[in-house]
């Protein structure tokens, strides 16, 4: 069992029931339009950062200012806390976002990428990959946020961080898998919570959700020696909850109530059960072979 | 649906970018990883019998490229030329042993450096200096997953620490051709002094036998000490 009764309590209980607790604490203080943009963010964020710092105090680093790029994570994600309600403010129009996505994308990628010389030659390079396309991810589900209320959206992004807990926990790393596990407790949070609220919009929270799972797999990819894991993997993840798009037409859109549900999050559950399966079994075969 | 076939068009770039790059990564971590493997000394071993169980590097390579003649097979020590001798795989075990902190299952790992180059100087007859850089990428057990759960963050992290070192400062002779060897140790850049006493003879080629316990957080190496305790044995064998 590579995690302890305290590494539930610290990095899966306690992000959960901060997240909990925050959700509701900004939706009675903040004014209406503040509320709906803020609320899930900081929800999410504070959840994921509660727990992400309890692992880290008893992991006892040794260190508090972060050391290597993926150290940095937990501060991307808290930038995206603030950032991704300021662009959700009426009036600034979709190209704008897409630019300022852009923007953030390539902020976060220079400080997540490493700057070891194995990579420096060609980090500008990750760089310049990387940040347009958490900016592309992020964009697109603000979509998918728009159109899909109530705890099922958030019900799939627990699962998604936790299908990316699990294959960064496979590649050989419990403290990235702890650190996204974090943030799935945290999702976990705001689907109970969406149970009270179930007209709620979960954009606000879109640009930190998807610097979470992106950046998740960024820092698990380049900072484990593990060969067996596909590649794949670490791509595909993130990029999941995007096939909701596919439940907005066609036979996946049709139903109500639990089975409409479950039609409507098929495909991306399939498609982190597929890529968790993959990475379970490269490492049994490496383990047999 | 302009911006979603364009922002897919990026990810696809991405994509194939990040494929072509990372294929390279990997190619060169798995051949570090397939350097002189041995049989890391399965998986339970006890204490007591982990000289003879970890699984030596040399049972098919009698003769290395720094001419040494040491078998693992053999009783003779690792040859001494001009006063020095050429630490390698094939005539030397760096071997550490981590425990699980649960006292109902100990489940002891064995875990070896299969990647390393130093030197031992033996002046009249008597060591006097040992230096050893170990690449950690170089880390084989019985387990791929542990092995990659050891080279990764958690505990050695090799890609950003990718050496450790040892150089010994003093060398103590005692009685019964044991030694105090002093020097040292540099692991995730961290330099901190060891003193561990070793049995070492120079009658035929040089043999060395050390077995001590260091506290690895005093390097920094700090996580998941719930899981596994702070306290690993090290293993040196020269020759023997």
């Amino acid at each position: 069992m590579p995690f302890t009764i305290i590494d539930m309590l610290y990095g899966g209980l306690a992000p959960a029931v901060v997240a909990l607790a925050i959700w509701f604490v900004a939706r009675r203080v903040l004014r209406e339009d503040a509320a709906a943009r803020y609320a899930p963010s900081l929800a999410l964020v504070i959840g994921f950062s509660a727990g992400y710092w309890l692992v880290w105090w008893k992991e006892a680093h040794g260190y508090w200012m972060p050391k290597f790029p993926y150290d940095l994570l937990a501060f991307v994600v808290a930038a995206a806390m603030i950032f991704g309600p300021v662009v959700h403010t009426r009036g600034v129009s979709r190209f704008e976002r897409m630019l300022m996505y852009v923007l953030f994308g390539l902020t976060a990628a220079w400080l997540l990428v490493p700057t070891r010389p194995a990579v420096q030659p060609i980090r500008h390079l990750y760089v310049l990959g990387f940040g347009p396309a958490l900016a592309a991810v992020a964009f697109l589900f603000d979509g998918v946020c728009e159109r899909f209320r109530g705890p099922l959206l958030p019900g799939l992004l627990t699962f998604t961080g936790m299908c990316t807990a699990m294959v960064l926990l496979l590649s050989g790393t419990t403290s990235f898998a702890l650190t996204v596990g974090a943030g799935a407790a945290a999702l976990s949070g705001i689907t109970v919570s969406m149970l009270w609220t179930h007209s709620a919009n979960l954009k606000g929270m879109s640009l930190a959700c998807c610097t979470l799972l992106c950046g998740g797999m960024l820092i698990g990819q380049f900072n484990t020696t593990n060969t067996t894991v596909p590649l794949a993997s670490y791509i595909i993840l993130p990029l999941a909850p995007l096939l909701m798009w596919c439940a907005l037409r066609g036979p996946l859109s049709k139903g109500t109530g639990f089975v409409g549900g479950m039609k409507r999050v098929a495909l991306p559950v399939i498609a982190c059960l597929v890529v968790v399966g993959l990475a379970a079994i490269a490492g049994l075969r490496a383990k047999a072979g | 649906m302009r911006i979603f076939s364009s922002s897919m068009l990026v990810l696809a770039l991405f994509v194939m970018g990040c494929d072509a790059e990372m294929g390279e990564q990997r190619t060169s971590g798995s051949s570090s990883g397939s350097a002189p493997t041995t049989d890391a000394g399965g998986d339970s071993l006890t204490s007591s019998g982990t000289t003879g169980d970890t699984g030596t590097t040399d049972d098919s390579s009698a003769t290395d490229d720094a001419g040494t003649s040491d078998d693992a097979g053999s009783t003779a020590g690792a040859a001494i030329a001009d006063g020095e001798v050429a630490l390698t795989p094939d005539n030397t075990d760096v071997v550490f042993i981590g425990t699980h902190a649960d006292p109902a299952k100990p489940d002891p790992r064995t875990c070896e450096f299969t990647d390393f180059d130093g030197t031992a100087t033996v002046e009249d007859g008597a060591l006097t200096a040992v230096s050893v850089t170990i690449q950690t990428e170089g880390i084989t057990t019985f387990n791929p997953m542990l092995t990659d759960h050891l080279r990764n963050p958690d505990f050695f992290n090799a890609l950003e620490y990718p050496e450790a070192k040892f150089e010994s400062t003093s060398i103590e002779a005692g009685e019964d051709g044991t030694v105090t060897i002093t020097g040292d140790l540099t692991l995730l850049a961290e330099t901190k002094p060891v003193t561990f006493p070793a049995t070492v003879s120079t009658e035929d080629g040089l043999t060395l036998n050390a077995e001590f316990t260091i506290d690895r957080t005093e390097w920094g190496m700090t996580a998941r000490q719930d899981g596994v305790l702070k306290e690993v044995e090290l293993q040196i064998i020269i020759g023997g």
